[in-house]
């Protein structure tokens, strides 16, 4: 099982450019290239192309301002990064020799972390420090450490359930390569695509849920 | 009253009678001197009755012809105010 | 199997690069695009608002100025009504006036003229009837009525002419 462990090419400096780093590497440089053959010729009539990607854009809009009316444009550059990496990233795992990025811990977490960044950056952008800092102890002082806690804890679980989802997808296919690497891994594979935009989703919703709850300003907060 | 000759004129309509020539001499010398009076008659019938005098200044209109005439006078004024 | 190593600094670092370049090379311009197109719409409309306010405006402005050309042509007709009527009652007054002076002066003149008819067939029936009397006076006088006459008449006038007489007689 050797894609358990993950491969590392070489060193920059102290740190290790694993195999999930260059995928990480790939999938963005994809995302990219991708975003500005996309957007540089956008015109005032969308062709058909460009409808589909204003769809998606406004679709991720909708989305957050679905739960948090009138900070679309606000959290669309991270929340659309993420809905975007995650599904690209748990895609590219089908594409053989090159590993999910999302199946490796690190990357999942990195994620997770630049959620729980995020989180006190916008609550303290739109509310200001006073505001956002009471939260913490509503109803009372004493909830303040669960409140980090349930901060601290749904990070993990974040990580931990995009990881497990993508890598448990990864293994099955593996294993079913093993045991019969010409037809039955197909219906698997088609089901990882659906599970990866799933998970994508799942992430990318999660993440609208917590920004928005602390973007919330207090007086209209629930709870 | 005059001691000239005076001329009596008497216009009648018919030629008078001497008995008519007597009351007109009778009624006259009462107002004029009749001894030196020269009398001279005319005729004229459209005087229908009465008689004419003329004597000097004195004129005596007792035609009948006078009379109508006045009488008809009196009523074209009489009637002209009604 | 679930490994933290210093790469996760890798893909931290990776992710922020990512939000960063997505969002110069994706978002802002796919947002700028609908956001252009939101404003040009909205432009567009309240452009069309606008027209619409000002067609209003000129359409209640034409209608207010039709109601007054409206109701001045109306005062108009009325007063040319009145005048007419001031008009043709003083030409039928007139005409009456005319017709009562022309009646009055032709009856005058048939009355004038009747009166002189009248008068002079008065004058007339006087002369005729006064011809008669002179007439049938010629043929009904006899030299004794003749006699009575000059007795009479003479006496009256005699009487008369010496009452003058004695008058002057008097001065």
């Amino acid at each position: 099982m050797e894609f358990l462990t993950t491969k590392i090419y070489f060193y920059l400096g102290t740190l290790p450019v694993t195999k999930t780093v260059v995928s990480t590497w790939l999938v963005m440089g994809a995302l990219i290239i991708a975003s500005i053959l996309a957007t540089r010729h956008l015109k005032f009539i969308p062709g058909r192309w460009q409808n589909i990607l204003e769809m998606f854009v406004e679709g991720i809009i909708n989305m957050i301002e679905d739960m948090s009316p009138h900070n679309g444009k606000q959290l669309l550059p991270l929340v659309g990064a993420l809905a975007l990496f995650i599904g690209s990233a748990n895609l590219a795992g089908l594409i053989p020799g090159l590993k999910a990025p999302t199946s490796d811990f690190n990357t999942t977490l990195a994620l997770a972390l630049v959620v729980f960044c995020a989180v006190p950056y916008y609550g303290v952008k739109n509310q200001g420090w006073k505001n956002y800092l009471k939260v913490y102890i509503t109803p009372s002082p004493i909830m303040a450490p669960f409140h980090i806690i349930s901060e601290v804890t749904r990070t993990f679980s974040l990580a931990l359930r995009l990881f497990g989802n993508i890598l448990g997808e990864e293994i099955v296919i593996a294993i079913l390569f093993i045991l019969s690497p010409l037809i039955v891994p197909v219906p698997m594979m088609l089901f990882a695509i659906f599970t990866g935009v799933i998970q994508a989703y799942i992430f990318t919703i999660l993440t609208i849920v917590y920004l928005s709850a602390a973007i919330e300003k207090e007086d209209s907060a629930e709870g | 009253m005059s001691n000239s000759r005076e001329v009596v004129k008497i216009i009648t309509p018919f030629p008078l009678t001497e008995k008519q020539r007597d009351t007109i001499y009778q009624k006259l010398s009462r107002i004029a001197d009749m001894e030196h009076a020269v009398f001279q008659e005319e005729l004229d019938p459209s005087l229908i009755g009465g008689v004419i005098i003329m004597c000097g200044e004195i004129y005596i209109d007792c035609s009948l012809e006078t009379q109508l005439e006045k009488m008809r006078e009196r009523i074209l004024s009489e009637g002209m105010k009604a | 199997m679930i490994s933290i190593d210093r790469s996760i600094i890798f893909q931290i670092i990776n992710f922020v690069v990512l939000v960063m370049l997505l969002f110069r090379f994706l978002f802002k311009p796919v947002v700028k695009a609908l956001d252009n197109r939101s404003q040009h719409i909205q432009d567009e409309l309240s452009s069309i608002e606008k027209a619409q306010q000002k067609a209003d405006e000129t359409k209640k402005k034409y209608e207010e100025e039709s109601k007054m050309i409206h109701q001045k042509y109306q005062e108009m007709v009325e007063t040319a009504n009145q005048e007419a009527a001031k008009i043709k009652s003083g030409i039928i007054d007139e005409a009456y006036r005319e017709g009562e002076k022309i009646k009055q002066t032709h009856e005058e003149k048939a009355r004038s003229e009747i009166q002189k008819i009248f008068s002079s067939l008065k004058t007339d029936i006087i002369d005729i009837s006064t011809e008669m009397a002179s007439k049938i006076l010629s043929h009904s006088i006899t030299p004794s009525i003749q006699d009575e006459i000059i007795d009479k008449m003479l006496d009256e006038a005699i009487i008369r002419i010496e009452a003058q007489m004695e008058v002057s007689h008097e001065q």
